[in-house]
């Protein structure tokens, strides 16, 4: 699989959940709002709010692993990302706008799935931080049998 | 906060998130199609599939789960403890249920197996946003609801209680519905346990009331109604066809070959049917369905099956064999009035076709070839309930026979067609051929 690939998801628009666990091995999750990879491929930059990411933020300090699952709702497909925590840091102007570039095509992506237009608009899709992660592997997370095969990672 | 007051988030409409972590302290984060509520401290979910999240659970019980409400999104996080697996019971037939309603549509049972319901201990929700009532609103609203239940009750089984034939149950019920629970669709089968078969004869909401159109014991939600014989509901019908990939409806390829087209929405968002008993037997399934509500929520089952009690009563009291056919509406028979209608028999396929026009099959048909062959042969008009009872071609059934049921779906069904031929009730158990133009049997 390539950065290619992933890019045709993200034109539509994704979902995302960030997976973290401590250091006593209990899991936890939460939301991001935009994804990107890095132009070489060996990196996904996330971008989220800090606080919906809270309890990520505070897990990665003990244990950097990290899981990313992209998800297009309109058919399911999903793709996760399993990889290490390089830096977390806030968002620069530029990379705000970028992200709300990619949570306005997931904006549209559940506006044509039914979702109430008030719901649409009322989702806080803000962002003020950075999750630069240095990816380990990429899996099919799509549901059904095939879900959790290695796709591959091809890098620039 | 108890899961009961989240209760919407259970119901399959939005897809939950889960986390989970191996021994080695690696994360992996899953969509999960549906995860349901046990009780206030424990949910569900299905296994299906062998995959990460499973292997992780066995290796490490605990997992983060978010579930969200359906229409305003709005999310809740609950940490959770794996703690069984159940391969049977009332949780895993649930489940089972909803697997079992999406592979008939798709045609897909092998692949929707259900392997087992993994059940989680609930240790902690926590309300990942600010806005949402507190449990006391939630109490207060509830307590006025009920004292709004308990009279509309009131008002059904009294509506109902007044009606004189089956016909007209069959046909008020469908009002009830809509009048007083606000359901716009719904549709009224009966059962034909000789052919294993449920056959529709009163609906509302839709374009085409489909009166005959049949439906298989074990196809589509009303299928399975009908073979578990317990209420079924599905929610979140769209994501769930999102998730195996296909937008077909069930009823559409359980009926591509049946003559009637099944009535019914062609995108419904939720369904729900409850069988209709009385004693040991199925009479029937109520489904309603909707193309704007989400899921069905405990109040809607609660009156379903109010519904579907009253039905059961009802059907049973007014099939006797001593009551009457109703006199229905009168149709429209200007314009078959002098016609010539020639009707054929199939006796493999017990089906009755008229100019060429499949009109109805099984019992009914076998009925109506008795009355035109004696009406052709005799000129005779006037028959009676007992009557039909005592020929053995139509091999009814000792007892339970369904007879009055059976007639208002021929009398339905000449009247939709207008087939040249009426029947019109002429007393207790009495009835006549209105013959309307001219009649042969080929």
């Amino acid at each position: 699989m390539r950065r290619e690939d992933i890019q045709r998801m993200l034109d539509d628009g994704v979902g995302l959940i960030l997976a973290t666990a401590d250091g006593n091995c209990t899991p936890t999750l939460a939301d991001a709002e935009a994804i990107e990879v890095s132009a070489d491929s060996k990196s996904i930059l996330v971008y989220g709010s800090s606080r919906k990411l809270g309890s990520v933020l505070r897990d990665v300090k003990s244990n950097p692993r990290i899981a990313v699952t992209i998800g297009r709702p309109s058919d399911n497909a999903a793709i996760q990302f399993k990889g290490l925590v390089q830096s977390v840091r806030g968002t620069t102007v530029l990379e705000k706008e970028k992200a709300r570039d990619l949570s306005d095509r997931y904006r549209k992506e559940i506006s044509l799935l039914g979702v109430l237009p008030k719901v649409v608009t009322a989702l806080d899709l803000s962002v003020d931080t950075v999750i630069e992660v240095l990816i380990v592997d990429v899996f099919n997370q799509t549901p059904g049998e095939r879900a959790g095969q290695s796709l591959g990672w091809e890098t620039d | 906060m108890k899961l009961s007051q989240i209760d919407f988030c259970f119901h399959g409409v939005v897809p939950s998130k889960i986390a989970t972590c191996s021994r080695d302290g690696i994360p992996n984060a899953a969509y999960i199609s549906h995860i349901y509520r046990v009780d206030d401290k424990h949910v569900a979910s299905s296994f299906q599939f062998f995959n990460k999240t499973r292997r992780n659970l066995l290796e490490n019980p605990y997992a983060a789960i978010q579930v969200r409400d359906p229409v305003s999104l709005h999310p809740y996080l609950l940490k959770v403890k794996y703690i069984r697996s159940e391969e049977s019971g009332p949780v895993f037939e649930q489940m089972s249920l909803k697997l079992d309603v999406i592979a008939s549509h798709e045609g897909m049972g092998g692949i929707f197996r259900l392997r087992a319901a993994d059940i989680y201990e609930v240790l902690e929700v926590t309300d990942l946003g600010p806005s949402f009532p507190n449990s006391h609103e939630f109490e207060s609203q509830g307590q006025q609801q009920s004292n709004e239940d308990l009279d509309l009750i009131r008002v059904i089984s009294d509506h109902l209680s007044r009606i004189k034939s089956l016909e007209e149950l069959l046909d008020c019920s469908m009002g009830v519905l809509h009048r007083y629970l606000g359901w716009r669709h719904g549709i009224l089968l009966l059962s034909d346990s000789r052919s294993q078969v449920l056959v529709t004869h009163a609906t509302y909401g839709y374009a085409e009331a489909g009166v005959g159109s049949e439906v298989k014991y074990g196809q589509g939600l009303v299928g399975v109604c009908a073979l578990r014989r317990r209420l079924c509901q599905i929610g979140g019908i769209r994501e769930a066809f999102r998730y195996s990939k296909a937008m077909i409806r069930s009823t559409e390829e359980a009926n591509a070959s049946e003559k009637i087209p099944f009535p019914g929405l062609k995108n419904p968002a939720s369904q729900m049917a409850a069988p209709i008993l009385s004693q040991d037997d199925l009479l029937g399934v109520l489904m309603v369905e909707s193309d704007a509500k989400e899921s069905w929520d405990s109040r809607d089952q609660f009156f379903i099956s109010v519904m579907t009690n009253l039905l059961g009563l009802g059907i049973r009291a007014l099939n006797q064999p001593e009551s009457s056919m109703a006199q229905g509406r009168a149709a429209d028979v200007k314009s078959v009035v002098g016609q010539n209608w020639t009707f054929r028999y199939l006796p493999d396929e017990e089906q009755m076709f008229v100019n060429n026009a499949y009109l109805i099959r099984n019992i009914p048909a076998k009925i109506l070839k008795y009355l035109l062959d004696v009406y052709l042969k005799t000129k005779r008009t006037e028959f009676s309930n007992l009557e039909l009872r005592t020929v053995k071609e139509l091999n009814l059934p000792g007892i339970k026979d369904n007879l009055e049921a059976r007639l208002i779906l021929l009398r339905k069904r000449l009247d939709e067609h207008q087939a040249g031929v009426r029947l019109r009730s002429t007393g207790r158990g009495k009835f006549s051929l209105e013959v309307l133009g001219a009649l042969s049997m080929e």
